[in-house]
């Protein structure tokens, strides 16, 4: 069939035979049949559609969203911030001032104590800092015993420890 | 031969009469000193203490045998009186960064030779009631073995076993020792050497019945009670009022000093080189030796009066500081 000839515009159809062509357009696409649809275009919109929506990142997602927010809701919201920002602010440079205050702590005091022989022994003794002084009671009288050599024995074997940088090793 | 490395303690421990080092203990601090030379290495001895223990308690004398490669190293337990030596040999290796080290027994008679000179008699003034000093070789000692130049051996010597567990020992560093520059000869390189010496005041022998250790520097002395500290010199020394009115000949330096002729005799040359030299003299009248000195000269010669030092050169080198 030649479509330049069917439509050209010196062709003049009456109503006749509008009627008879209208007749053989409706029996002709009830005789056409549309090309089938193969099941691999399905797959590819379905791949395209995939791409394009839900394989972007979770963050790109949250950075490109929206929501919507009625006018009044966000202007309270941010009346809100501002209020309880100054208030912050305020308590923090009050508080900065104020030293917390210390426990009581347990402290070691090295007395050099001269003793005959121009040798010296280390007293120690525990002061308690932080306690009245109506609670403090007489220093403790008993020393820790003398360090001195009385008991030394030769050792029966000599033995040689090689130390590398620090670290000992026979 | 062996046994005159233990000599060589006594001598070194009496070189000086200036810092009054005259107490076991000053010995070991002044007299001793931590750095040891042998075969072209510096031997660096310090102290380490672990557990409940003190490096205070030990005395330390350290010396070296030159002859041997050899560093004697020997140590007194304060509070016992007893002692322990060991001998340290280093050699060197071909390889330059490593050093071959051996840890002996003192010598056998190295007890005998401290017990008769004077530091033994020092030991006996210090620890009276203690019938004999004996060295205690361990029974058992390593292999020798092979270090680094940089590495520090420690050598465990005392020890005491149980719940209050500690340890003493030395600890040895190790180091290329550098040749000392060469420097123009002086008198003071000369030394007056007195060995088994003898003194004798008037014709008659006051340094008891037995020889003098041997003493040998550019300024040895004696000091007799009453008189003081007589100093030997075969220079004069500027701000020091050193007299002319000794002579050095053969074995003997003998001078007079008021009424008094004083002969210091040894058993061999003086002078290396022999001859007739003359002799300045000085008199300290007011030096006094240290009473465990005196004490321990009496114990070692029965019937001697004086005791025998080197006085420091050092401080006779130069004009005394003037006094504020």
């Amino acid at each position: 069939m030649n479509y330049l000839e069917e439509n050209s515009p010196d062709r003049n159809p009456k109503p006749a035979d509008e009627v008879v062509e209208d007749r053989e357009l409706k029996n002709l696409v009830g005789e056409w049949s549309p090309p089938a649809i193969t099941s691999s275009l399905d797959q590819r919109i379905l791949t395209s559609y995939r791409r394009q929506f839900l394989h972007r990142p979770a963050w790109l997602r949250w950075l490109t969203g929206s929501i919507s927010l009625p006018a009044p809701v966000a202007a309270a919201a941010a009346l809100l911030l501002c209020a309880t920002s100054y208030l912050a602010a305020r308590k923090a440079t009050s508080y900065s001032l104020e030293p917390a205050p210390a426990p009581p702590t347990v402290k070691f005091v090295e007395v050099p104590f001269p003793v005959v022989q121009q040798k010296i022994v280390t007293r120690v003794v525990y002061k308690q800092i932080g306690t009245p002084k109506a609670k403090e009671g007489p220093a403790p009288s008993s020393l820790p015993p003398r360090i001195d050599l009385a008991d030394f024995r030769p050792v029966s074997e000599i033995k040689i420890i090689v130390s590398h940088g620090g670290n000992d090793e026979k | 031969m062996r046994n005159r490395m233990y000599l060589l303690l006594a001598a070194l421990l009496l070189c000086s009469i200036q810092l009054q080092a005259q107490t076991l203990e000053r010995l070991a601090k002044e007299e001793a000193s931590p750095e040891q030379r042998v075969n072209g290495i510096v031997a660096n001895f310090s102290s380490f203490a672990e557990g409940r223990a003190t490096t205070e308690g030990i005395l330390r004398f350290y010396f070296a045998n030159k002859d041997e490669n050899e560093i004697g190293s020997f140590l007194i337990n304060i509070s016992t009186g007893t002692f322990i030596g060991y001998t340290l040999v280093i050699e060197r290796l071909p390889d330059n960064t490593k050093l071959k080290v051996t840890i002996k027994p003192p010598p056998e008679d190295a007890g005998d030779s401290l017990r008769e000179g004077i530091f033994g008699k020092l030991l006996e003034v210090k620890w009276p009631n203690k019938p004999n000093f004996t060295v205690t070789p361990p029974a058992s000692y390593p292999e020798p073995i092979v270090i680094n130049l940089t590495d520090v051996i420690k050598i465990p010597l005392w020890v005491k076993a149980g719940t209050e567990w500690g340890v003493v020992g030395d600890k040895i560093r190790f180091a290329i020792d550098r040749p000392k520059p060469a420097r123009e000869f002086t008198l003071d390189d000369v030394a007056l050497k007195l060995t088994g010496s003898r003194l004798i005041i008037n014709g008659e022998v006051r340094s008891g019945e037995r020889e003098m250790n041997d003493i040998e520097g550019p300024t040895p002395s004696f000091y007799v009670p009453g008189k003081g500290l007589f100093i030997m010199s075969i220079r004069p020394r500027e701000g020091h009022n050193f007299q002319k009115i000794g002579v050095a000949e053969g074995n003997k330096i003998s001078f007079s000093y008021g009424s008094d002729k004083y002969e210091w005799v040894g058993r061999d040359s003086v002078i290396a080189s022999g001859g007739r030299w003359d002799i300045w003299v000085l008199l300290e009248p007011g030096y006094q030796p240290s009473p465990d000195l005196a004490e321990a000269y009496k114990l070692l010669s029965k019937g001697n009066c004086c005791t025998f030092s080197i006085a420091d050169p050092d401080y006779y080198k130069n004009p005394p500081p003037s006094k504020k």
